[in-house]
């Protein structure tokens, strides 16, 4: 007997079918496709380095655009201040000095009003297009235009009307030269910034702003020709080319980028060198692979096995991986991360002053630095966080004293929390921390009688929230978690927090006289003064009880916690973005 | 296939009036804190978010039929671009592990039938209950450990080696791609990066199969055919592999396409641990941001890929099985 050798042609037919359906699906899916998360940088010269050296760095997340005036977040920062440079910098960690770095020297009016900045000649981009000082005039009203998440750096206290998208786009030859045409709009003293000469440029204020170097810093200069190639200025959107396509003057270009993968750095061949004195030197990494890692036990794997050199590591688990082997925590001092919670002024029964001040005592400040972040706060109060200008370490966050608390609840009449709505404390699910907080308020405000829902968002859809409803209303957060890292300069702290209707003014605080006091410090050249301002200010605040403040991160690098390989060498704490200067890291 | 309309128009609509709802104005969580009153006018109107939201939701589908899936207002990039840069990677993984837990799977549960309560058919059903029970996280973390950190076989994270070039674009998918276009570097790198999520993805699923075709097998090794055949003194393994199997077979085979759609949406875990940068972690990011004009994409192609992955696991029931008429 013979076993039949006649096939199930069915059963094949229908695998068949299958396959060609999938891969249909993926034909059309795939159809014009172009993989445009992969971005690959071709320099214009074969990139030799100087020391051979990669370091493989852990990140947690890819950034969304890497246009700083289309950006503020961390990550993208991360990669811009690498990629590009400013006229002027700090002197690395020394946030008290300002070096110039694409300008060469710069001077000031007696009236604070006008910065006038000669530039360095025979600088170009990592295209090999020119910088010159039409692409710093180009690069601030792009942004004023454009309009995007990281125009204010910018704009901050420029009047910059007068400059539209179409004048801008006839920026667009690789000498970086405007046309003639164009002259009389660049050349225009009257608008807030002019230019002279291929290499000045003049800074017009309506007000004297001392704190603007803060900002400066923070101004990335782009390259016309490169933006101009790809699809130019449009008035209020971005560019999606720029977005992944970072052109810059500094020690690095971007090399490749798989988006939400890694991105690889490489050393900039066409480097100029930067200005010397250990800011911006020629790099000796030859390459920096960052490589996207969502998940905390991975990186910390990574950092521990020395997988990667350089990686970060939530506030949780910090206290574990400090003390191994071969891995570094540094103590940066105390930083200028502001942690403090904003209490809805404007919300009942949180508009009763009584309420407010029965609040912030109930809290265990101290039972949330300890637990929460390892003892790493250093309690701080006030407008302006530790160490500028206006900081006074007299004042110390509220005192925890739940008896009083209980009291003030009484005298307000609630006895024991009776009659209080529930209020809400919005965490970031984004920042594991935030809810630890939450847990700790919600448990010390029951203590007292006051009940609290903790709800969960990432943090920008709480700010979302902020800012799409009112402050009266209860869907309107009652307390939430806010870590703020701004420029090291109090108006970027007491402006955007207290004075009524600010951005990172999330209780609908408003107070006159705080708002009359910022404004008058904001323009006050003589420091003391301002110091006096902003203390006067504090005191305003403080009394107030509108905000329960922390303290500022200390010890390890705020915002994103750095941990790093002991053969990794020659980082500082940049007080400007919280982020990772690589030209100056070498390894042993 | 007409009945997909309205179950995509549904999720359209829920997914829509949800991420709305939660927070009714993103737009300064789009265009950061500082921005300036005119640029959140501009945004505001160009979304239609001070419209009702109806209204909105009107907008939404007259563009998508027209096949604008709407643009990201957080990188400016158009919402199908970014799923373009993101599903493939997704896909990848899904595929090989659909493929490889039928390949394990299958004649598992055909060798557990076959001996069916023996101690071979009580491992393989603890193996598989194992894996059917075992948290996504569980085995990535395990595998990670033990082939990664411990034996440093395989990567980690990623895609493939930030050391490598990446192949030119076809499809997507790394594999395929550098296999099309000839680069060995990039497709030994890629492969390798596929092996630990793809298992961690097949530990989990193998055991659907696994359950599926033993029953089936069960149920055809008592027909009366079967016995037919072995009273016309076919061998055992001829049997049970051209009368039995085949036919067991076609349960396993339809599951198939249906597995594909429902793992879309359920890798994110493994693309979390594995830093797999698939549309799991794009959701989270498009999340995190508000960025509802791309969770509704996402939302969408999920919903696009299971209603397409039903619709086939029909076709093929009714081509493997003539009784069943679609």
């Amino acid at each position: 007997m013979t076993e039949p050798k006649k096939g199930l042609s069915k059963t094949k037919i229908g695998a068949a079918i299958l396959v060609v359906i999938l891969a249909i699906g993926v034909l059309l899916f795939s159809g014009v496709l172009q993989r445009p998360g992969v971005t690959t940088m071709t320099p214009t010269t074969t990139i030799v380095p100087s020391v051979n050296q990669t370091l493989v760095v852990d990140f947690t997340s890819s950034p969304s655009s890497v246009d700083p005036v289309s950006t503020y977040e961390i990550a993208g920062w991360g990669v811009i201040q690498n990629v590009m440079q400013s006229l002027v910098y700090y002197n690395n960690s020394d946030s008290s000095h300002i070096v110039p770095v694409l300008a060469e020297s710069y001077t000031v009016s007696p009236d604070g009003k006008d910065l006038t900045f000669i530039l360095r000649k025979g600088i170009t981009f990592s295209t090999g297009d020119a910088f010159n000082a039409y692409c710093v005039w180009y690069t601030f009203y792009r942004a004023a235009v454009m309009g995007g998440a990281g125009s204010y750096s910018y704009t901050v206290d420029l009047d910059m009307s007068g400059v539209t998208a179409e004048e801008l786009n006839q920026v667009n030859s690789t000498t970086n030269m405007p046309p003639d045409s164009l002259l009389p709009v660049i050349t225009n003293s009257s608008h807030a910034i002019s230019v002279p000469n291929s290499y000045e440029v003049h800074f017009h204020f309506n007000n004297p702003f001392p704190d603007i170097w803060g900002w400066m810093v923070a101004a990335p200069i782009m390259d016309p020709a490169a933006i101009g190639m790809h699809g130019g200025v449009v008035a209020n959107q971005p560019n999606s080319w720029a977005n992944l396509n970072p052109v810059g003057t500094g020690p690095f270009v971007l090399q490749t980028w798989v988006q939400g993968s890694y991105m690889v750095l490489a050393a900039n061949p066409n480097y100029w060198g930067g200005p010397g004195g250990g800011v911006s030197p020629k790099p000796s990494l030859s390459k920096v692979e960052i490589r996207f890692v969502p998940s905390e036990t991975t990186r910390e794997q990574h950092i521990l096995s020395g997988a990667a050199q350089l990686a970060i590591i939530d506030t949780a688990r910090i206290s574990s991986v400090n003390g191994s082997a071969g891995v570094v925590l540094p103590d940066i001092g105390i930083s200028n991360t502001y942690y403090f919670i904003p209490i809805d002024v404007q919300q009942y029964p949180l508009n009763i002053t009584l309420v407010r001040e029965a609040v912030v005592h109930a809290i265990n400040l101290d039972q949330i630095n300890q637990i929460v972040y390892h003892g790493l706060l250093y309690p701080t109060a006030g407008v302006v966080p530790y160490g500028m200008l206006g900081f006074n370490d007299s004042m110390k966050p509220y005192a925890y004293d739940p008896t009083l608390a209980s009291s003030l609840l009484e005298q307000a009449g609630f006895p024991n929390g009776k009659g209080m709505p529930t209020l809400s404390f919005y965490y970031g699910t984004d920042y594991p921390e935030s809810y630890s907080v939450g847990q700790i308020v919600q448990a010390n405000l029951a203590a007292v009688g006051i009940k609290v829902d903790l709800k969960g968002l990432a943090f920008g859809e709480v700010l979302s929230l902020d800012y799409s409803t009112s402050p009266q209303s209860r869907d309107h957060p009652s307390l939430q978690w806010v870590s703020l890292t701004n420029p090291p300069v109090p108006s970027a702290y007491a402006d955007a927090v207290f004075t009524t209707g600010n951005s990172v003014n999330l209780g609908g605080y408003s107070d006159p006289m705080v708002d009359k006091l910022c404004l008058e410090a904001d323009g006050t050249l003589n420091s003391t003064l301002r110091a006096q301002l902003y203390w006067e200010t504090s005191n305003i605040v403080y009394n107030s009880y509108s905000y329960i403040f922390e303290g500022n991160m200390k010890d390890f690098f705020p915002a994103q916690f750095f941990v790093f390989r002991t053969n990794v060498h020659g980082y500082y704490y940049q007080s400007a973005f919280s982020g990772l200067d690589f030209s100056t890291i070498y390894l042993s | 296939m007409i009945l997909s309309i309205p179950v995509l128009l549904g999720v359209t609509f829920i997914t829509f009036v949800v991420a709305h709802v939660i927070v009714p104005n993103p737009v300064r969580a789009w265009v950061g804190l500082r921005t300036n009153p005119d640029i959140i006018k501009a945004y505001t109107e160009r979304y239609h978010l001070n419209d009702p939201l109806w209204t909105q939701f009107f907008y939404y589908i007259y563009d998508l039929i027209r096949g604008d899936w709407g643009t990201s207002p957080v990188t400016g990039r158009p919402v199908l671009s970014e799923l373009q840069n993101y599903f493939p990677a997704t896909l990848e993984l899904v595929l090989a592990s659909v493929i490889l837990s039928f390949l394990i799977g299958v004649p598992l549960g055909a060798i557990a039938a076959v001996r069916s309560n023996t101690k071979t058919d009580f491992s393989i059903s603890t193996f598989y209950l194992v894996g059917v029970s075992s948290p996504p996280f569980l085995a990535a973390l395990l595998l990670q450990f033990a082939f990664s950190y411990f034996l440093r076989v395989f990567p980690s994270v990623g895609e493939i080696s930030p050391s490598i070039q990446p192949p030119q674009a076809i499809t997507g998918m790394l594999v395929v791609d550098s296999l099309l276009t000839g680069n060995w570097p990039a497709f030994w790198s890629s492969l390798n990066s596929l092996v630990l999520p793809t298992l961690s993805l097949t530990f989990l699923v193998f055991g659907v199969f696994t359950r599926l075709a033993r029953s089936s097998m069960l149920d055809v090794l008592s027909k009366d055919y079967i016995r037919a055949a072995r009273a016309k003194g076919f061998t055992s393994y001829y049997v049970n592999i051209r009368h039995g199997l085949r036919t067991a077979l076609i349960p396993p085979v339809t599951l198939l396409a249906v597995v594909v759609g429902q793992l879309l949406g359920g890798v994110v875990v493994i693309e979390y641990v594995f830093g797999w940068p698939g549309i799991g972690s794009y959701t989270v990011n498009a999340v995190a941001t508000s960025n509802f004009p791309d969770v509704i994409g996402v939302t969408l192609i999920f919903a696009i890929g299971v209603v397409a992955s039903n619709l086939a696991a029909d076709i093929l029931y009714a081509v493997l099985d003539p009784r069943i008429r679609v």
